[in-house]
C-alpha cells in the first residue's frame, strides 16, 4: 500500500513540475507580455527531441555498442549499462538540461522576429503551425527520433538505485526542484521594474514603444528566457518517460498549459501553480475511478472525458480570468508602501 | 449542587453497566455466529491489469480485447470455483488511448496501483514505451499484439502471445512469390506495425528475386486519393504482367482505400494481397458497402491471418461463447487475449503468489505445453511466440454472402507453404 | 501519366471543395461573431454520422438525408452558440479564451459521440451509397459522386454569396463584420443576426457531413481530421477573407493531390510528407500576409527563377 501511496505522490509531483514549468512559461509569455504563444508543444518536444537524439548516441559512441540506436535491444543494453555506472547517467542527464534549455532559448529568439511582425491570433496560429509542421517533420524524418517508432532506453538520472519506487520519488522531488527554481525566478523577474516594463508592452505597446522602451529587446528576452524553459520541462519529461516519440507532441500539451493558466489566473503564479494542482488532482484523479464501480454501457474512459471537459467549460465560463486575480507587483518599493498604509491605519483605529 | 454530582454519578454507573452487558452480549454473539472451523484455505483474489485502446482509431480492437477479457476472466473464475482451486482473478482496464503516452499512463496508472501482471493488447509502439516501465517495476507483461520484430529481446518482462512480424512478412513475400508474382507494389501504413511487416517482406521479396515498389501512407488523415494514385502509377509502372499489389493497413483506412481503387481500372486489373489486419468483420458487409465487397472479390484480395492450422475445439467454443455474450464475432485479438489470461492464470494458481520472476519461469513452461485457441502456445528465447501457423485466406462471394474462405496454410514448424487450388 | 495527371486534377477539385466549403463556414463565423469555432468538427462529424446512420440503419433515400442531417447540424450550432459562446462574448471574454472554449466543448461532443458509437456499434461507419463512375475517357474515371459535390458545393457558395451580398440580413451581417460595436449601436439586433449566422454556418456543416458520408467512411474523429486543412484554407484567407479562404480551399486539394503526384514523378517525394506540404502552405501564406516575406520580393524570386535572369545578366 505505501510503495503504491509513494509511487502515486511521485508520478503526481513529476507530473505537476512539468505542468507547472510550461504553465509557468506561458505565463510569462502571454500574461505579463501578452504574446500569445499556441506552438507550446514546440519549445516543449525540442527538449525532449535533444534528449532522444544526444543521450542514446553519446552512451553508445563511449560504450561502443553497435547495434542502430532505434532497436529496442540497444535500448535494453543502454538501460543496463546506464544502471551500473551512475556518474554517467547523472552527467548526461545534466548536459541534456543545459543542451535542452539552449536549444530552446535559441528557438525561442528566432521565433521572437517573427512575432513582431504578426499580430495576436495570427501568430497564435503561427505557431500552432510550426508545432504541426515540426511534428510531421520528426515523425517523418528516421535519423531524429527514429521516425514514428520512437526511440527509447533515455537512462533516467537514478536508475542506478536498487529500488524504482526511491528512483522514482528522487526524479520526481528534482524535478520539483527545477520547477521551485523557474518559480522562483519568474516571481523576481516579474516583480520588478522589469517586469513593469513587460505588462506595458503587454498593455499597450504603442505607448510602451513612445515611452522609450525598444519593444523588440524585450520580447526577444522572454520569449528566450520562457522557451528555454519550456525545453527544460520537454527535457525532464523524456528522462522520466524513458521514452521519446514524435505523435507524443500534440496540440493537446499546448491546451494543457493554456487551461492552467487560464484556470488559475493571467498573470498571477499562485495562479498558474494552482491551475496546475487542479490539472494534475483532476487528470491523476479521474484515473483512479475503478472501472467496474459503476456499471455503465459504455467505457470508464469516456466518462472520465466528458467530466474532464464540463470541469474545464465550467471553469471558463464562470471564471474566465481564472480563479486568482493578477495582483501588483511585488516590489521591495511596495512592500514599503503596504507597511505604511498599515501603519496609518493602525494610527487612525487604536482599539483591536 | 448534590443532585448535579449524584446525576453525574448515575450516568456513569449506567455506562459501565451498559458496556459490561454490551461485551457480554456481543462475545456470545461471536460464539454463535463464527463457524466452526475455516473449512478451506482462503481464497486469493488477483488483479490482473489490462491495457487496450478504448478510445482513439484503436479502439475497434481494443474493445473487443477487453470484451474477451471479461469474459475469460469469468470462465476462469467459474471454471476455478467449480474446480475448488482458491484464485480468482479481476481485470483491471485501463485506456490506452491508442498513443504510446496513453499506454504509458496507464501502465504507469496500473503499476501504482500495485498490479504485478498486466495483459495488454498494446501495437509496437506502445509495447516499445512501456517497456523500460516494466522492466524496472518488474511487471510481467504479456501483449496479445504488438508484432513488431524491434521487441524480441530476452530476459525482459514482456511477452508476446503473437509472433513477430518478421515471420509474418516472410510469409506474404513466399506467398505472392509462390502464386507467380515478381513485382508488387506495396501500400503499407507508416507506423511501427506497417513498416515492420513491410521491412521483412521486402527483405524475402529480394531474396526471391523480385522487385518491389512501395509507398509509405501517413494514417489519420481525412483523404487517401493521392495515395491510391500514386499506387495506380506505381503499378502501370511495372507494367503487364506477374503484378500484384500488397496493402498492410488497418480496415478504417483500408475502406477508403478500396473505394477509390475499385474505380481505377488499372488497380482492378491486378491481384491484391493483404496482412492480416484486414481480416474482420470490418470491411465486408454489412459494416462496408458491397461495391467494395465486389471490388475485393474482383482482385481476390488474399491474405495472412496468424492462426492455428487445426482449428481448435477452444477456438471454436470461445468464438461461440463471445458472440453469445456481445452478439458480435470476434476478431483476430479476443483470442490471444484468452489463452494470454489462462495461461497466467494456470501460472497463478501453480505458483501461488504473484512473484513476476517465479511467473516467468512459469510462463515459459506452461505456454510450452497449453494448446489454447490459438494452438499451441510455445514462446521462444525472447518470450515471443515462437511456432506461429498462418492461415491463407481469400475473399469470395458464396450464395450471395461474402466471406474470408480459408485456401491454404503456412506451417509454422515446418516452415512450408500449401496453398490449396484457386 | 497524363490521365494520371488528370485524375490528380479531379481529386484535386473534388476535395478543395470540401475544404472549401468547411473554410467558409469557419470564416464567416470568425469575421462576424469573432469566434474560432474548433466545434466545427463535431457539428461536421454529427450531421456524417446522422446521414450515415439514416440511409443504412434506417434505409432512408439518400436524398432524403441531407435536410435530416443539415438540420441536426444547424441544430447543434445553435445550441453550442447559446449555451457556450454567446455567454462568454457577453461577460466580455477575449477571443482566445473563447477559443479554449471552442476547444473544450468540441471535445466534449466528441466523447459524447464516441459513447454513442461505441454503444450502438457503430464506431465506423457509410452511408449506403456507394458512387458509381459517370463518365470515363480512356482511363479517367469521374463519378457521379465527384460531380454532384463540386456541384452542391459550388451552388452552396454561390447562394451564401447572394445572401451575404445582396439581402438586408446579409448586410446586417456585413456590419457586425466590418465594426461589432458600430453595427449594435446602429440598432442592429446582433443577437438575431448571430442566430442567423449560427444557422447559416451549421448549413455547410451538415453539407459536408453528409457528402463525407459517402465519400469517406466516418468515425468519431472525421470531423476533426478535416478540421485542419480547413483552418489552413482559413489562413490563406488571411483569417478574414472568405474568397480567399475558398482559394485556399482548392490550394489545399491541389497542393494534397496534383503537387504531391508531380513531386512524387519527378522528385521521388515520398508522400509521407503530403500533411508538410500542406502546412507549408499555411505557413507561407501567413508569413507573405504578416509581411515577414514581402510578396513583392517573393515574386521577383519567382519571375527571375522562371526567366532565368539575374542580376543584370
Amino acid at each position: 500500500m505505501i510503495p503504491e501511496l509513494i509511487t502515486l505522490f511521485s508520478t503526481s509531483l513529476t507530473f505537476f513540475s512539468i505542468y507547472v514549468i510550461l504553465s509557468l512559461s506561458l505565463n510569462l509569455e502571454y500574461g505579463f507580455t501578452g504574446i500569445p504563444n499556441f506552438g507550446k508543444v514546440f519549445f516543449f518536444s525540442l527538449g525532449a527531441y535533444v534528449v532522444g537524439v544526444f543521450v542514446p548516441r553519446v552512451i553508445q559512441f563511449v560504450f561502443n555498442i553497435s547495434e542502430p540506436a532505434c532497436s529496442a535491444f540497444a535500448s535494453t543494453q543502454r538501460m543496463s549499462i546506464a544502471a551500473q555506472f551512475p556518474t554517467l547517467s547523472i552527467t548526461i542527464f545534466v548536459v541534456s538540461l543545459l543542451l535542452s534549455g539552449l536549444l530552446g532559448a535559441f528557438m525561442g529568439y528566432v521565433i521572437s522576429y517573427p512575432s513582431l511582425k504578426l499580430r495576436g491570433d495570427y501568430l497564435a496560429i503561427s505557431l500552432l503551425i510550426i508545432a504541426e509542421l515540426s511534428r510531421v517533420f520528426v515523425r517523418t524524418e528516421p535519423s531524429i527520433v527514429c521516425g514514428n517508432n520512437g526511440i527509447g532506453g533515455l537512462p533516467n538520472p537514478f536508475i542506478w538505485m536498487q529500488d524504482p519506487v526511491l528512483k522514482e520519488l528522487t526524479y520526481s522531488i528534482l524535478s520539483g526542484a527545477i520547477a521551485g527554481v523557474f518559480y522562483l525566478y519568474i516571481h523576481r523577474l516579474v516583480n520588478s521594474p522589469y517586469g513593469r516594463v513587460i505588462k506595458s508592452v503587454r498593455d499597450d505597446e504603442l505607448v510602451s514603444q513612445l515611452l522609450g522602451k525598444d519593444v523588440k529587446i524585450f520580447k526577444a528576452q522572454i520569449l528566450t528566457a520562457s522557451s528555454f524553459m519550456s525545453a527544460v520541462a520537454g527535457c525532464l519529461y523524456a528522462f522520466f518517460i524513458g521514452f521519446v516519440y514524435p505523435d507524443d507532441f500534440i496540440i493537446v500539451w499546448t491546451m494543457y498549459a493554456w487551461l492552467m493558466m487560464l484556470l488559475g489566473g493571467v498573470a498571477n503564479n499562485k495562479g498558474v501553480i494552482l491551475g496546475s494542482i487542479v490539472m494534475v488532482v483532476v487528470d491523476r484523479g479521474l484515473r483512479r475511478i475503478p472501472s467496474f464501480w459503476l456499471s455503465l454501457p459504455f467505457d470508464v474512459s469516456y466518462l472520465r472525458g466528458i467530466i474532464f471537459t464540463i470541469i474545464l467549460l465550467v471553469i471558463i465560463m464562470w471564471r474566465p480570468r481564472g480563479l486568482l486575480p493578477e495582483k501588483p507587483l511585488d516590489t521591495p518599493a511596495r512592500k514599503i508602501f503596504e507597511n505604511h498604509l498599515r501603519s496609518k491605519n493602525s494610527l487612525k483605529n487604536p482599539s483591536s | 449542587m448534590m443532585s448535579a454530582t449524584s446525576s453525574k454519578w448515575k450516568i456513569l454507573a449506567y455506562l459501565v453497566i451498559g458496556l459490561l452487558i454490551g461485551i457480554a452480549v456481543g462475545y456470545a454473539l461471536s460464539l454463535v455466529i463464527v463457524p466452526a472451523a475455516p473449512a478451506t484455505v482462503a481464497v486469493k483474489e488477483y488483479t490482473i491489469g489490462m491495457i487496450a485502446d478504448l478510445t482513439g482509431e484503436g479502439a475497434d480492437y481494443g474493445i473487443e480485447v477487453r470484451d474477451a477479457g471479461i469474459l475469460t476472466v469469468e470462465e476462469i473464475n467459474s471454471f476455478f470455483a467449480d474446480n475448488k482451486i482458491p484464485v480468482r482473478l479481476k481485470l483491471e482496464v485501463e485506456d490506452s488511448k491508442t498513443t504510446v503516452e496513453g499506454a504509458v499512463s496507464a501502465a504507469q496508472s496500473l503499476g501504482g496501483k500495485g498490479i504485478k501482471i498486466i495483459v495488454g493488447h498494446l501495437w509496437s509502439g506502445q509495447a516499445n514505451g512501456i517497456k523500460s516501465y516494466i522492466d524496472s517495476h518488474k511487471i510481467f507483461t504479456v501483449s496479445t499484439s504488438s508484432t513488431s520484430p524491434m521487441l524480441s529481446i530476452p530476459n525482459d518482462y514482456l511477452f508476446r502471445m503473437q509472433a513477430p512480424d518478421s515471420i509474418q512478412g516472410r510469409v506474404l513475400a513466399n506467398l505472392i512469390w509462390k502464386l507467380g508474382y515478381s513485382k508488387v507494389a506495396v501500400i503499407y501504413r507508416n507506423d511501427p506495425y506497417g513498416s515492420g511487416v513491410y521491412k521483412y517482406f521486402d527483405e524475402e521479396f529480394k531474396r526471391l528475386g523480385g522487385t518491389i515498389k512501395s509507398l509509405a501512407y501517413t494514417p489519420d488523415l481525412p483523404d487517401y486519393s493521392s495515395e491510391v494514385l500514386q499506387l495506380s502509377s506505381m503499378v502501370k509502372e511495372f507494367g503487364g504482367a506477374n503484378t500484384a499489389v500488397l496493402i498492410i493497413a488497418f480496415n478504417y483506412e483500408a475502406i477508403k482505400m478500396f473505394d477509390k481503387a475499385r474505380l481505377d481500372p488499372t488497380l482492378s486489373g491486378v491481384q491484391w494481397f493483404s496482412s492480416e489486419s484486414l481480416k474482420g468483420p470490418g470491411i465486408l458487409p454489412p459494416a462496408g458497402p458491397p461495391e467494395v465487397a465486389d471490388f475485393l472479390v474482383k482482385v481476390r484480395l488474399t491474405g495472412t491471418y496468424p492462426a492455428s492450422l487445426t482449428e481448435t475445439e477452444l477456438m471454436k467454443k470461445f468464438v461461440e461463447n463471445f458472440k453469445a455474450r456481445y452478439g458480435r464475432e470476434p476478431k483476430a485479438y479476443g483470442a490471444y487475449t484468452y489463452d494470454a489470461l489462462w495461461v497466467v492464470a494456470l501460472c497463478l494458481s501453480a505458483a501461488g503468489s504473484e512473484d513476476p520472476d517465479t511467473i516467468m519461469k512459469l510462463f515459459y513452461n506452461l505456454a510450452s505445453k497449453y494448446t489454447g485457441a490459438t494452438g499451441l502456445t510455445v514462446l521462444d528465447v525472447n518470450g515471443d511466440r515462437a511456432l506461429q501457423d498462418y492461415q491463407i485466406w481469400e475473399v469470395k462471394k458464396l450464395d450471395g454472402t461474402y466471406d474470408f474462405k480459408v485456401i491454404g496454410g503456412w506451417n509454422g514448424a515446418a516452415n512450408e507453404l500449401i496453398v490449396s487450388s484457386q | 501519366m497524363m490521365i494520371d495527371l488528370l485524375q490528380a486534377v479531379i481529386s484535386s477539385i473534388v476535395i478543395g471543395s470540401l475544404y472549401a466549403l468547411m473554410a467558409y463556414g469557419l470564416t464567416l463565423t470568425l469575421g462576424s461573431i469573432r469566434i474560432y469555432n474548433w466545434a466545427y468538427a463535431e457539428y461536421v462529424t454529427i450531421s456524417a454520422y446522422v446521414a450515415a446512420l439514416s440511409s443504412s440503419r434506417y434505409s432512408v433515400d439518400i436524398l432524403l438525408c441531407f435536410p435530416v442531417a443539415i438540420f441536426s447540424a444547424v441544430a447543434v450550432s445553435l445550441i453550442v452558440d447559446e449555451l457556450v459562446y454567446k455567454p462568454l462574448t457577453r461577460k466580455g471574454s477575449t477571443i482566445i479564451q473563447v477559443m479554449l472554449a471552442s476547444i473544450a466543448a468540441g471535445l466534449l461532443i466528441r466523447y459524447l459521440i464516441y459513447i454513442f458509437a461505441s454503444v450502438n456499434n457503430v464506431v465506423i461507419i457509410k452511408a449506403a451509397y456507394t458512387s458509381k463512375a459517370v463518365a470515363k475517357i480512356n482511363d479517367l474515371i469521374i463519378t457521379d459522386l465527384d460531380i454532384f459535390i463540386v456541384g452542391l458545393t459550388i451552388f452552396m457558395m454561390l447562394v451564401f454569396h447572394f445572401i451575404i451580398s445582396k439581402t438586408f440580413i446579409g448586410k446586417q451581417i456585413r456590419a457586425m463584420w466590418d465594426d461589432f460595436e458600430l453595427a449594435r449601436l446602429s440598432g442592429i439586433k446582433v443577437d438575431r443576426v448571430r442566430r442567423f449566422v449560427c444557422i447559416l454556418v451549421g448549413m455547410p456543416a451538415g453539407i459536408i457531413g453528409s457528402l463525407w458520408s459517402i465519400y469517406s467512411t466516418i468515425t468519431p474523429t472525421s470531423g476533426w481530421l478535416l478540421l485542419l486543412p480547413a483552418f489552413a484554407a482559413v489562413i490563406v484567407g488571411g483569417l478574414v477573407s472568405i474568397l480567399g479562404a475558398i482559394i485556399g480551399g482548392y490550394l489545399l486539394g491541389f497542393g494534397e493531390n496534383f503537387f504531391m503526384y508531380i513531386a512524387y514523378k519527378f522528385a521521388g517525394v515520398s508522400l509521407a510528407y503530403k500533411p508538410l506540404i500542406t502546412l507549408s502552405i499555411m505557413l507561407l501564406a501567413l508569413f507573405i500576409r504578416a509581411d515577414i516575406i514581402p510578396a513583392r520580393w517573393l515574386l521577383s524570386v519567382l519571375t527571375r527563377a522562371a526567366t532565368h535572369r539575374g542580376n543584370g545578366r
